[in-house]
């Protein structure tokens, strides 16, 4: 009986090392990579476009689609409602927070309008509203920057990541399409989803 | 080895090997081969007069005295350090877990290791010395009954985990989709884990088979 207890003793301190490697060091280590990734998902510097593909969709209308797409994209640590307008494709995206104080809100939000109006084929407008105020979007406006069609900046990674995820892109357009002053609220007449 | 050596050697599959069974079995085997001889002579053919034979003893179950006079301190030491190997080889066997949302089983597979292991160091250094009867047909039925209960609880708990999971693909009759390896390994820790639990029909088969092994002779 002795011998096997010494057994047993060297088995559960074996185990007891492979616990402490496996916990404290390879799971530790995964969860730490995976933070950085999940932080790094909430700039748009950073994002990985690859997140948003499965919810390309060729209509505005499926709410479910729409919304977590939303949630794949910078901004998606704000707790945020969704609203359509189907009769002018707009979709209004409400954030419960004040721009003024939500981290590199602008880069964000023009990141976010290029993938939402890349990966959703019909919408035309795209309305934030923060506590302080509104900001519009359209696809005329944004159509006008890239000489082609807006969904086929997804059909390529490198593509999409040297459209929009180089500085110059993000500030040349926040001053045109989200300027520092935020204008009052668009338009109230939407369908909650 | 003949048919009625088989049939003896099935018939004593579960009783321990004493020098009482050992000396039954031969008895048992002899009688029954006289009987075969009998019915041979009566003109039966070899294959009835052994199917005959057979039916003559169908079960040793009353002709084994079961209470066994038993070494009870080494005995439930015995099984204590059973308790302890479980509990380790349970902590084993949460280790792959450790990268699924099942992580914090790991540390309950640590606690019950350590505590085990005290409750066994305890038990090697207070045991009183003691004799007593324990009844071997009671250790097989705990045993029986304790496997049954766990195929009834894995079997339940494995359809839930089912229906929780592939319900609504059934319902709405859509394909089941999982990607990578990863939903893999999640899906599969929703069966592992109730699967653990094996260890409680283990542990109680081992106290059964441990029981012959603590007879005190005379």
């Amino acid at each position: 009986m002795k011998q096997k207890n010494i057994r047993i003793f060297l088995l559960m301190l074996v185990t007891f090392l492979a616990y402490w490697f496996l916990n404290y060091g390879v799971v530790a280590e995964l969860q730490l990579r995976r933070s950085i990734y999940e932080h790094a998902q909430t700039s748009a510097y950073f994002h990985n476009i690859q997140e948003i593909l499965p919810y390309r969709s060729p209509y505005l209308g499926d709410a479910s689609n729409t919304g977590n797409l939303f949630y794949h994209l910078p901004l998606h640590q704000y707790p945020m409602t969704f609203a359509i307008e189907p009769e002018t494709c707009t979709l209004t995206v409400h954030y419960d927070t004040a721009a003024k104080t939500t981290e590199q809100v602008r880069e964000n939000l023009a990141y976010n309008t290029l993938a939402a109006m890349a990966a959703i084929d019909n919408l035309q407008c795209i309305q934030y509203e923060f506590q302080d105020g509104t900001y519009c979007i359209t696809r005329q406006q944004v159509e006008e920057r890239f000489d082609v069609p807006l969904s086929a900046l997804l059909d390529d990674t490198e593509q999409w990541e040297k459209a929009t995820q180089h500085e110059i892109f993000l500030e040349t357009v926040l001053a045109e399409w989200f300027p520092m002053e935020i204008d009052a609220p668009c338009s109230s007449d939407s369908q909650q989803v | 080895m003949n048919e009625l050596e088989r049939h003896v050697e099935k018939l004593f599959r579960h009783q321990p090997d004493t020098p009482e069974t050992r000396e039954l079995r031969e008895e048992i085997l002899s009688n029954l081969q006289a009987k075969r001889e009998d019915l041979l002579a009566q003109g039966l053919d070899e294959r009835a007069a052994t199917e005959a034979a057979k039916r003559d003893i169908p079960s040793v179950d009353g002709l084994i005295d079961d209470q066994q006079t038993t070494n009870v301190e080494r005995y439930r030491m015995a099984c204590a350090q059973t308790v302890w190997l479980h509990c380790i080889l349970f902590w084993i066997g949460t280790l792959p877990l450790l990268f699924t949302g099942y992580r914090w089983l790991g540390a309950v597979g640590l606690g019950l290791s350590v505590l085990s292991g005290v409750g066994y160091l305890l038990f090697w250094l207070i045991h009183p010395a003691m004799q007593g009867t324990r009844s071997l047909a009671g250790a097989r039925r705990r045993k029986m009954i304790a496997w049954r209960i766990w195929g009834i609880f894995y079997a339940v708990a494995a359809l839930s985990v089912a229906a929780v999971t592939f319900g609504s693909n059934l319902w709405y009759g859509t394909p089941v989709t999982i990607e990578g390896p990863y939903q893999w390994a999640v899906l599969a820790s929703r069966f592992y884990v109730p699967l653990l639990t094996v260890l409680i029909p283990l542990t109680v088969s081992r106290f059964a088979a441990l029981l012959p092994q603590y007879r005190v002779e005379g």
